[in-house]
């Protein structure tokens, strides 16, 4: 049992061995590969990036629904105070925010960059702003709590729109699609890319393969440090291309959070995680290895007939 | 050891290989292989080399039908085989020992006994001392023998050789056969495929003579009787 783990354990670093060499052999080509696919692990990590900030986003809206209710003129504060504590206690409600007209208008002023000096705001009514729990479904807000506030006697109107979120998060999940078949045509990409560079390596060493062939390698023999290269330099490439959305992260950090800032918005560039990180590693090491295996297809280099 | 029966090859271009050859070798045999060019010489060897197979026919080597073996066990049987062609076939970016070594990579072999052999096979060549320069900076002779080191440094009970001395004047010539002449002497099987008259002259043994494919037959005393 050890005997037999042990020569698997001999084999296999063996192969990763003669990988490493091939690699260094060939090391102009590796390292225009490793280059290329660096660039274009390092595009797939923006993507991946790029998914992240869209997922943040989405979260923060999906979370903000909210349903603006216009009060009638010359309610009482009592009666308002008690529209708002009525509402703040329904499930579906984060919190209810109450406004004055005056307010309101102020608000909208600075928004426009107006002087606050018009007596509009004297015509406007008090509003509240509910704010509804994250996930609140459509038919909740339409059918449960736009009619239970619609019906109290001192709403004038509301605004709500309960189909917005959906509709974001429709586009939202587009964009998610759309990321991912490029990441996908990305991975593609790698495959073929290394599996362009096994084949020519192939080519440059038949002679290799044909002596190994007639000393008695095996197919496997043979395959496995081509398999091992191919994994070896997708690792690698993976690992320096991994790099592009930590700087890029980095680099946008602190503008994007002023930008955010200037909207009023909480909103932080979110990196990328260790573990989506290793994702990345880890795809592009499989792709290398698959790259390996389509380079190795239908091969007539293990063929004796060239000895 | 080694029996041909009613073998036959021919290549899809159309042209016979090899009709209908019968023969026996016996183990620990030295057998010459001789003929004209195209005579079916390489062909014989690359059968029994595993390197291509019969069209018809039995070969049985070591009382294995080698036409039974399943594919997956042919590189396993090679690995049990010496060979040495015209061409040393050696890797030219690696040093001798690293030529040398690939047989016993490739049967699996310990680092500690892997160097071992290699040792022994290159002092057996009189390459001890080359050992760490790339083969691309051995003479031709030196790479031959660097080849024969390869052929035998995973102990086979068979060596094949198609026209080693093609490349190599008549003392390295000489010098190449004593080798053969002491891998025979502990045991293995040599077969030579040559037209080296100055080699058949140089060692009294069997030595068979193909034409057109076809074996010629061998007198009692082991001259070839041949054809008027």
């Amino acid at each position: 049992m050890i005997a037999g783990l042990t020569q698997i354990y001999r084999r296999h670093r063996q192969a990763a061995e003669d990988g490493v060499r091939r690699l260094w052999r060939n090391r102009v080509e590796t390292a225009l590969s490793l280059a290329l696919i660096s660039v274009v692990i390092g595009f797939a990590g923006v993507l991946m990036l790029t998914l992240q900030q869209q997922r943040t986003l989405n979260f923060d809206w999906r979370a903000a629904p909210s349903i603006v209710v216009f009060l009638r003129h010359g309610i009482e504060a009592s009666v308002i105070e008690h529209l708002s504590n009525e509402v703040a206690g329904l499930r579906e409600v984060a919190a209810v925010e109450r406004l004055s007209g005056a307010q309101a208008y102020a608000e909208f002023a600075a928004s426009l960059g107006l002087q606050d000096d018009s007596e509009l705001h004297k015509e406007l009514p008090d509003l509240l702003i509910v704010h509804l729990a994250r996930n609140t479904s459509r038919t909740q807000i339409e059918t449960g709590i736009i009619p239970f506030i619609r019906k109290h006697p001192a709403v004038g109107s509301l605004m709500a729109d309960p189909a917005w979120h959906e509709r974001l998060a429709a586009a939202l999940n587009l964009v998610e699609r759309i990321v991912l078949s490029t990441g996908s045509l990305l991975a593609c990409g790698v495959v073929l890319s290394i599996a362009s560079v096994l084949r020519g390596t192939m080519r440059k060493e038949s002679l290799e393969i044909i002596v190994l062939t007639m000393v008695g390698a095996t197919r496997g023999y043979i395959r496995r440090s081509y398999l091992y290269s191919g994994a070896l330099l997708g690792f690698t490439a993976g690992l320096v291309g991994a790099l592009v959305p930590v700087l890029i992260a980095t680099a946008l950090s602190a503008p994007a959070a002023e930008l955010a800032q200037s909207y009023g918005s909480a909103y932080r560039l979110e990196p990328l995680t260790p573990a989506d990180l290793a994702l990345l590693i880890g795809v592009s090491a499989v792709a290398g290895w698959a790259g390996a295996w389509v380079s190795l297809f239908g091969d007539s280099a293990f063929s004796s007939d060239q000895l | 050891m080694i029996r041909f029966k009613n073998v036959s090859k021919k290549y899809s271009t159309g042209s016979d290989a090899l009709r209908l050859v019968n023969l026996d070798i016996g183990e620990g045999e030295f057998v010459f292989l001789t003929g004209h060019s195209g005579a079916g010489k390489t062909t014989m060897l690359r059968l029994l080399a595993l390197l291509d197979e019969p069209t018809r026919g039995q070969l049985v080597v070591a009382g294995q039908d080698l036409g039974r073996l399943r594919r997956s066990q042919i590189p396993y049987y090679r690995r049990r085989v010496g060979i040495i062609l015209q061409q040393p076939y050696l890797l030219p970016d690696r040093t001798v020992g690293e030529n040398v070594e690939l047989p016993l990579k490739v049967a699996d072999l310990g680092q500690r006994e892997r160097r071992k052999r290699v040792r022994a096979a290159l002092d057996k060549v009189s390459l001890l001392d080359k050992e760490s320069r790339p083969a691309a900076s051995l003479s031709v002779g030196e790479q031959q023998r660097a080849a024969v080191a390869r052929a035998v440094v995973n102990r086979p009970f068979l060596l094949l050789a198609d026209e080693p001395t093609g490349n190599l004047d008549p003392t390295l010539a000489r010098g190449m056969l004593s080798l053969f002449e002491q891998f025979n002497q502990v045991g293995v099987t040599v077969v030579v495929a040559t037209h080296d008259t100055g080699l058949l002259n140089a060692k009294a043994c069997r030595t068979l003579e193909l034409s057109h494919g076809t074996l010629l037959p061998v007198a009692p005393s082991g001259a070839v009787l041949r054809r008027p």
